[in-house]
């Protein structure tokens, strides 16, 4: 045996096998192993959607092709057709920003409720990375869920009405010919991105009310605006806060749209104003707000304990 | 030898009470060290400083960091079991080890599946769904499975039957402990933990009372039965702490001559347990 070989020996057992730690991956898989929600609800929601859709079949198949008698392939069938796919999008979309709330409002609570917070921290991942993790769930894994799910609900529809079609001897192009499909998914996705970054302090906020509250989380995030509501309309007969809160609510949309009344027929992309949007100062501020409140979360982490 | 643990004045207060009142430790590469006091003396209080769960006044150096400011580093080689309840029960057995696999850079997983291998735990189970016994010893399994120079221990058998304590025990010694690694571990079950210690402490009130290694704990101490023909002559040699059994005297001794101890009477080496509660009883420590 050479030296060299000799001195190989030992060094077998200190070259240990180092995995390549991937803190912030590893760390939002385990937010949906914990939130099962954040799959299931959208999906449930579109499977029931699409269920009813099966179930009623010759009600929506009836409902286009009598759209087509009546206007004559005219913009009426492609409203109820549009209408009828924008109105499921928006339940999907509603279903994950509620999950969404609720995600945020939990996340860093149950982990000190039920002390596996000792456990996490007892790990090389910092509090950093794991505050992200929390906070990419409601901005980034929930708006592409609601997108996905989206998406493969209207694909699924479109097939199920076109067997609808073929079933009661209608020609599909009554459907196809009328259903600016790919424009519906664009639209979806301005939809969830304009709403997802508008809402972005609120999910913040929540954040930090769940790493700062104790029990009923979902008192303390929503207490403060009602009695400063309250409070101002007593003391100084003014709305203002409630004005704030209304802009913080619903600014997003009309910022991002401009969606005329007296036109008829459907929102779509044509009342997209995405410059308006991006030049609205709610919109920074908003972002800047969630910036800040993700900070003061990750500050929270490091001092909070078990409850 | 390098110090793992290395205190000086460690301060801790809680509003108006201190819960630690200048700890100073220092605890060397390779030893199993108990860390015994009674309730709320702070001995949680001690390793959530050295884990850097806690902010803390003083200087304290685990494995030459800092642990508030650099905990995630720390973490890399230190690993932690408080008591069992602590494992998400939402979490499945399966989730566990891909989780640690995917974010602790010294975790080996062939390693923690051998373990679990030899318990009757299902690969895929939630916690939840498991025993407190069987929980504790996937605990265990993740953590042996981390080549950590420093494992913490607090009360890690709380509430288990005396099987998978006499087990958990055995497991440490046998498949991690090596040498090289450093144990630091609080608990109640004094007589348990005894024979596998090398080092002890005794902390009360926040502050570090006594200090030794067990071997010269072993020949430190004694206790001696004595008749009451021997009782002024063994007071007069200021035993530590004086007790009835069955109607006669037991004396424990600090560093009495064993030919002295011999002539009182019937000698023996008392436990860590006695040594604790006569030391306790005698500086008024139970609180």
């Amino acid at each position: 045996m050479t030296s060299a070989e000799t001195l190989a020996i030992p060094s077998v057992e200190t070259v240990k096998t180092v995995n390549a730690p991937r803190p912030i991956y590893w760390s939002i898989r385990r937010e949906l192993w914990e939130h099962r929600s954040i799959l299931f609800a959208p999906a449930t929601v579109a499977a029931v959607i699409i269920a009813i859709g099966i179930v009623r079949i010759p009600y929506f198949t009836g409902l286009i092709y009598n759209g087509e008698l009546r206007s004559n392939g005219g913009s009426n069938i492609q409203d109820i057709a549009i209408g009828m796919f924008l109105m499921t999008a928006g339940l999907v979309i509603i279903t994950a920003t509620l999950t969404g709330v609720f995600y945020s409002l939990d996340a860093l609570l149950s982990e000190r409720r039920d002390r596996s917070v000792l456990f996490w921290k007892s790990l090389p991942v910092s509090d950093r990375t794991t505050v992200l993790s929390k906070a990419i769930i409601p901005m980034a894994v929930l708006p592409a869920v609601a997108f996905a799910v989206t998406l493969a609900m209207h694909i699924l529809l479109a097939l199920v009405l076109s067997v609808g079609l073929l079933i009661f001897r209608q020609p599909l192009s009554s459907l196809w010919s009328q259903l600016p499909f790919f424009q519906i998914q664009v639209f979806v996705l301005y939809v969830i991105v304009t709403c997802t970054l508008w809402y972005a302090p609120i999910y913040g906020w929540l954040l930090l009310v769940s790493s700062i509250s104790r029990r009923a989380a979902l008192v303390w995030a929503v207490v403060p605006f009602v009695a400063a509501v309250g409070l101002e309309r007593f003391a100084f007969r003014s709305e203002y806060v409630g004005r704030w809160l209304v802009y913080r609510l619903a600014g997003g949309v009309q910022a991002a749209f401009h969606y005329a009344t007296k036109h008829n027929g459907s929102i779509g992309l044509k009342d997209a104003t995405p410059l308006f949007y991006l030049a609205e100062p709610g919109l920074w501020m908003g972002l800047a707000a969630f910036a800040i409140f993700v900070f003061l979360c990750i500050r929270m982490r490091r001092f909070q304990g078990p409850i | 030898m390098t110090a793992c643990i290395e205190a000086q004045g460690l301060r801790k207060t809680y509003g108006s009470t201190a819960a630690l009142s200048g700890v100073d430790l220092h605890v060397e590469e390779g030893r199993i060290l108990g860390l015994i006091g009674p309730n709320g003396a702070g001995k949680s209080t001690t390793l959530d400083a050295i884990l850097g769960l806690i902010s803390y006044e003083g200087t304290l150096q685990v494995l030459g960091l800092n642990p508030w400011t650099q905990r995630e580093t720390l973490m890399q080689q230190v690993a932690f079991i408080a008591d069992v309840a602590v494992l998400p029960r939402w979490l499945r057995v399966n989730q566990a080890l891909d989780y640690m696999e995917g974010i602790h850079p010294r975790f080996d997983r062939v390693k923690a599946e051998a373990f679990l291998a030899k318990t009757s735990i299902p690969p895929k189970a939630r916690v939840k769904a498991l025993s407190k016994g069987m929980t504790a010893q996937l605990h265990l399994a993740l953590v042996m499975a981390i080549d950590a120079k420093l494992l913490v221990l607090d009360e890690p058998t709380l509430g288990l039957d005396i099987l998978y304590r006499r087990q958990f025990y055995d497991s440490l010694l046998n498949d991690y402990f090596d040498h090289r690694r450093t144990i630091l571990v609080t608990t109640h079950q004094v007589e348990e933990v005894q024979h596998i210690l090398t080092d002890v402490l005794f902390i009360q009130r926040g502050k570090i009372t006594f200090s030794s290694s067990m071997e010269a704990f072993e020949t430190r101490y004694a206790e001696v039965m004595v008749g009451p023909e021997n009782l002024n002559a063994a007071r007069a040699l200021k035993p530590v702490s004086e007790r009835q059994v069955f109607g006669r005297s037991v004396l424990l001794f600090d560093g009495l001559e064993p030919e002295k101890a011999a002539a009182l009477g019937e000698v023996r080496t008392p436990s860590l347990a006695d040594v604790f509660v006569a030391m306790m009883t005698l500086q008024g420590g139970i609180q």
